[in-house]
């Protein structure tokens, strides 16, 4: 069978069981009908996975997908995605991570790797054009990220190696453990325990090959096209000018930054912090793969004292927020150094803040035991604090054993009310931005798939507060400008919509954030036709990301999952205790149920038990 | 002559969401512009997007003419230009 234009056209099955592997051919009918990355994992996890299997057992699959659009000169073409059970939900896992992985892996062969078993010792796996080798990783063990990644490439040779890894968090298979490319992370639902759990340390890829396109010129048209269209677009410019952390001012004041684990919106110390980080920390912004034109990352260090770290790619928003604005953290220095850690230990930045937050707490409120703080000074604030639990939480020492199982299992394993201030939904803690700053992420957080997630699929404040529409008005979105930002009328609908188009870059293998500078549905499906011969457009696009949040659904389904999970924590929607915006009843989220209700409706679920219906099930061709 | 300015995004929050009529000199450029904004908004914005001491916007505030984004301050305007004001939120 001729391969498919535009894809490798192969996927290798390892067996880590027999560290056994072979390539197969990639199903051509069920690559047109999910296409890839996320797409591709919810088909293939839901026919292969049994129902309620232990995620850290040898059963569980761990898929690294590529899409058709994970090459280097794609706008955002540099991503990975893996897809897996999470051990941290025990729902569907799904992290995404940027860097030259994705684009590599294509060129080495390989549009995914299907990882099943558990080897016996610690090994590492080798994909070089179309073929692979394992190989022990006993020396690998207890190593950092950089240094397994430093040492892989010294002992092959080969400077150019990408190499994704986990670091001592995954190893001892914390839940909230990432998978590491360097300093870009597939952070979160903890897919860093499962390689764990598999004794997978390591995948070393280098590869060399071409994919073609179905029409190369066309191709090249639409992608050079479509990156001189963007440059001068201002989302795009504000990104590259600010990185992600450049909001964290603005979300200070728009009510969007989660502050004292929840308990408030807004903490007014944003503009302050960002100030520090700019002229001490800041030292230039970089491209996270080949070809990247946006250059969001962002090149950090601290010069010298307590927090003294060496320059990396960091700083996150997300990742510094978790480490200020949830623990009352003034330290600009100790969150670059606690974020840095994370990274090096291979632990999700956002988990690991939110979870030192709800530990501060229980502090707070004496549900530690002396025996459990070991001398620990868990205060709102400390700056000092928050490294040394970084670190036991990697490595689950003391209180970081129970830390490490993430803030559901820890605060059901406290109790005493633990649980009401455990700020989760479905198992993921939340991240660094909130509802109270605009209703539709309400409504994103209390349905994503992965659980409470800003980003996957969607970051709903950025529409309705942030008056983004991503191209989708033509889609039947309201123009966000038209619609205020705490009104929870006619938004579930738009969710839905928007959830459809924005789940693309995962599907497709690209960098959401190239949506934001201006590249649309209409845009990825030219470029899709272009590449892959296919006659796409945006309408079948939306409607392949349906059927695949239909399909995650399901399989979310199957492990239990109903509209009674479909719920934010009561703070998250409670009026702020301090801040701005603590009088403002508007921010409150009134009526959560009314807006699901609009959501399950738009979707074709049923009302009740938020379950998609055969009818929906067969117009999306999935029964 | 009038130029009229529309904020985007969290700028509305302090100019409105109706474009604003800003009276200009003739032959007036961005930059006036600039100072117009500052006697009018510069004490209402919060410390995040507006320096008061150097009376501009901080960071990555965009001046968008004929939805391209205009750098130079020196840009000409004419009566009747409709100008818009991006804070973008880039998302992360």
């Amino acid at each position: 069978m001729a391969a498919i234009k535009g894809y490798a056209g192969h996927q290798l099955r390892v067996d880590l069981n027999h560290w056994e592997a072979r390539s197969e051919p990639i199903p051509e009918e069920m690559t047109r009908k999910y296409l890839g990355g996320a797409g591709y994992g919810a088909r293939l996890l839901y026919d292969e996975l049994p129902q309620n299997i232990d995620p850290l057992g040898p059963e569980n699959i761990m898929l690294l997908a590529t899409g058709p659009l994970s090459m280097s000169q794609i706008p955002g073409g540099g991503s990975l995605v893996l897809c897996f059970k999470s051990p941290l939900t025990r729902i569907w896992g799904e992290s995404r991570v940027g860097g030259d992985v994705g684009p590599e892996l294509k060129k080495a062969g390989f549009d995914y790797v299907i990882i099943k078993g558990r080897s016996a010792k610690p090994v590492y796996l080798i994909i070089r054009d179309g073929q692979w080798e394992f190989r022990d990783a006993s020396h690998l063990v207890g190593k950092s990220v950089s240094e397994k990644s430093a040492m892989l490439r010294s002992e092959l040779g080969d400077k150019r190696l990408v190499v994704l890894c986990i670091g001592q968090a995954g190893e001892n298979q914390v839940k909230i453990a990432s998978v590491m490319c360097d300093d870009r992370a597939a952070g979160r639902c903890g897919g860093g325990a499962v390689w764990g759990s598999k004794n997978l340390l390591a995948v070393a890829i280098r590869g060399t090959k071409k994919v073609e396109p179905a029409d190369p010129e066309n191709f090249k048209k639409f992608f050079k096209s479509t990156h001189d269209g963007i440059k001068t677009n201002p989302l795009f410019l504000g990104m590259q000018a600010g990185g992600t952390i450049g909001d964290m001012p603005g979300n200070d004041e728009g009510g969007d930054w989660p502050s004292r684990n929840w308990a408030a919106n807004s903490w007014g110390k944003g503009t302050d912090l960002f100030e520090v980080y700019k002229t001490k920390n800041f030292i230039k912004g970089y491209g996270c793969y080949k070809g990247c034109t946006l250059a969001c990352a962002r090149w950090v260090k601290v010069e010298d004292g307590e927090f003294k770290t060496p320059e990396h790619g960091g700083a996150e928003y997300e990742s510094i927020s978790c480490f200020t604005a949830y623990v009352l953290n003034e330290n600009m220095e100790a969150a670059i150094r606690s974020t840095y850690l994370c990274n090096e230990y291979g632990l999700d930045t956002i988990s690991c803040g939110a979870i030192i937050a709800f530990a501060m707490e229980c502090f707070e409120r004496g549900l530690f035991s002396k025996e459990q703080l070991q001398g620990l000074d868990l205060t709102w604030g400390n700056a000092a604090v928050l490294p040394v639990m970084v670190t036991k939480i990697a490595f689950r020492e003391g209180l970081g054993d129970l830390l490490a199982e993430g803030v559901r299992t820890a605060s059901e394993r406290i109790g005493r009310g633990a649980e009401e201030f455990a700020i989760h939904v479905k198992g993921l803690e939340g991240p660094a931005h909130d509802p109270r700053s605009g209703k539709a992420l309400a409504i994103t957080y209390a349905t994503a798939n992965r659980g409470m997630c800003h980003i996957h699929p969607l970051e709903g404040m950025a529409w309705d507060r942030g008056k983004v529409d991503w191209g989708m008005v033509k889609y039947g979105v309201p123009d966000p400008n038209e619609v205020e930002r705490w009104d929870e009328r006619n938004k579930g609908g738009a969710v839905a919509t928007l959830q459809d188009g924005l789940a693309l870059p995962e599907v497709l293998g690209t960098c959401k954030f190239y949506m934001y500078g201006g590249v649309t549905v209409d845009l990825w499906a030219d470029m899709l036709s272009a590449l892959t011969g296919w006659a796409i457009d945006g309408q079948e696009l939306l409607k392949i990301s349906e059927r695949v949040l239909n399909l995650q659904r399901l399989f979310n389904v199957r492990e239990g999952i109903t509209a009674k999970d479909d719920r934010l924590p009561e703070r998250v929607k409670a009026l702020p205790a301090f801040g701005k915006y603590s009088a403002e009843e508007e921010c409150v989220v009134h009526d959560l149920d009314a807006m699901l209700r609009e959501y399950y409706q738009k979707r074709g679920w049923d009302p009740n038990t938020g379950i998609p219906t055969m009818e929906k099930l067969r117009e999306l061709d999935l029964a | 002559m009038v130029v009229h300015l529309k904020a985007i995004g969290d700028l509305r929050d302090y100019i409105g969401k109706e474009p604003q009529a800003v009276e200009l000199r003739e032959g007036a450029t961005l930059a006036d512009l600039l100072v117009a904004i500052d006697e009018h908004w510069g004490k209402v914005f919060p410390r995040y997007l507006w320096d008061v001491s150097q009376r501009q916007f901080r960071g990555s505030v965009f001046f968008l003419i004929n939805q391209e984004v205009v750098k130079d301050m020196r840009t000409p305007l004419q009566d009747g230009l409709r100008i818009d004001l991006l804070k973008p939120i880039v998302g992360g």
